[in-house]
């Protein structure tokens, strides 16, 4: 599968989850996936944010959450959070991949912390899975 | 000059940064790579997502940070948190894209406070290929905004080309500081 068709179908998979989050989970502002590289593959949002450039942020991110990791002898960077007062920006890489894929969520402080972890890390392990299912068909039915 | 000192190496996509950093570094040079998934702005594996980092001592002692941005405009705001500080930069051209004087015009734009204090030097990547245009056509487009910078022929993957860079670099800001 070439990396354009693996977006597309990411796009096509995460949709619905991100939905879910953004449904179950109070004070969600965005929800949005990003390709490891910067682009935003499919999002859904509450408030109106500059969904390109925080994609861009998220990769810058997560790629400075990897070298620290690297750095530090921890491998591989799998969360970031944000904290502020008015809320939080939660990072998380989709398990699995390729393609390699992160997670932002965006929420107000109306987001209980653990529940906030605990919905996101579900989403990214069911959109993980949904691509695992999906890639590892024959092409003739997967598409 | 003494203890140490940031130089940003910054320009297009594809343009050498993480090539020149890992040319030159004497430790491994910390990298954000990231799968490249837009092979049409440059088809190559990877791409920098938030910097490159390496070291480099110099003969009198002081030891330079060499410090890379991504290339595309859409992580620009890194190009200012990492321009932070910086002595000065090397900015890449890479002379084989369709317009390499209007590169040359973003990213000059992009740093202009650097470039008006000389705190910059041009290189001029796959010349060897692409001799148009020519060094000479970099060197007049600075000029007619005033500004004068030195403009070089560099091969960034090789360490004594980047060596250049840098010692053009230090000489320029010796000049201006
Ligand atoms: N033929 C040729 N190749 C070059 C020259 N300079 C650099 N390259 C090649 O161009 C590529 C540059 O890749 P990188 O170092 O990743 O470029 P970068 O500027 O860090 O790119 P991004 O991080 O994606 O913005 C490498 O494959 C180099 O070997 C040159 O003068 N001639
Ligand atoms: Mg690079």
């Amino acid at each position: 599968m070439s990396n354009a068709d693996a977006r597309r179908l990411a796009r096509e998979l995460a949709e619905p989850h991100l939905q879910r989050l953004a449904d179950d989970l109070p004070g969600v502002r965005a929800a949005i996936l990003a390709s490891s590289d910067g682009f935003e593959l499919v999002s859904v949002t509450v408030t109106e944010l500059p969904l390109s450039q925080l994609s861009a942020m998220a990769s810058a991110m997560q790629g400075l959450g990897d070298a620290l990791a690297r750095e530090t002898g921890l491998e591989r960077s799998r969360d970031i959070i944000v904290d502020s007062d008015l809320g939080k920006v939660v990072l998380m890489s989709i398990p699995g991949g390729p393609p390699p894929l992160v997670l932002m969520v965006v929420v107000t402080d109306q987001s209980p912390f653990g529940q906030l972890l605990l919905q996101c890390r579900n989403c990214c392990v069911a959109i993980g899975n949904d691509l695992k299912n999906r890639t590892s068909m024959p092409a003739s039915i997967a598409s | 000059m003494s203890s140490e000192h940031k130089i940003l190496f910054t320009g297009t996509m594809g343009a050498g940064k993480t090539t020149s950093i890992a040319a030159l570094s004497e430790i491994p040079p910390v990298v954000t790579e990231a799968l490249n998934s837009d092979r049409l702005a440059y088809d190559k594996a990877t791409t920098t997502v938030a910097l490159d980092y390496g070291e480099f001592t110099l003969e009198e002692g002081g030891k330079i940070q060499l410090v890379g941005t991504p290339g595309q405009m859409r992580f620009d705001f890194m190009w200012g948190v990492l321009a932070r500080g910086a002595l000065g930069i090397v900015l890449l051209i890479d002379n084989s894209r369709p317009d390499p004087l209007a590169d040359l015009r973003t990213y000059v734009g992009h740093f202009e406070a650097f470039a008006r204090n000389g705190r910059m030097v041009v290189a001029v990547g796959r010349t060897e290929t692409h001799m148009r245009p020519a060094i000479d056509d970099f060197g007049d487009v600075l000029a007619n905004d005033g500004i004068l910078l030195p403009v070089l022929s560099a091969d960034v993957r090789r360490r004594d080309d980047v060596l250049m860079l840098v010692n053009a670099l230090l000489s320029q800001l010796e000049m201006t500081l």
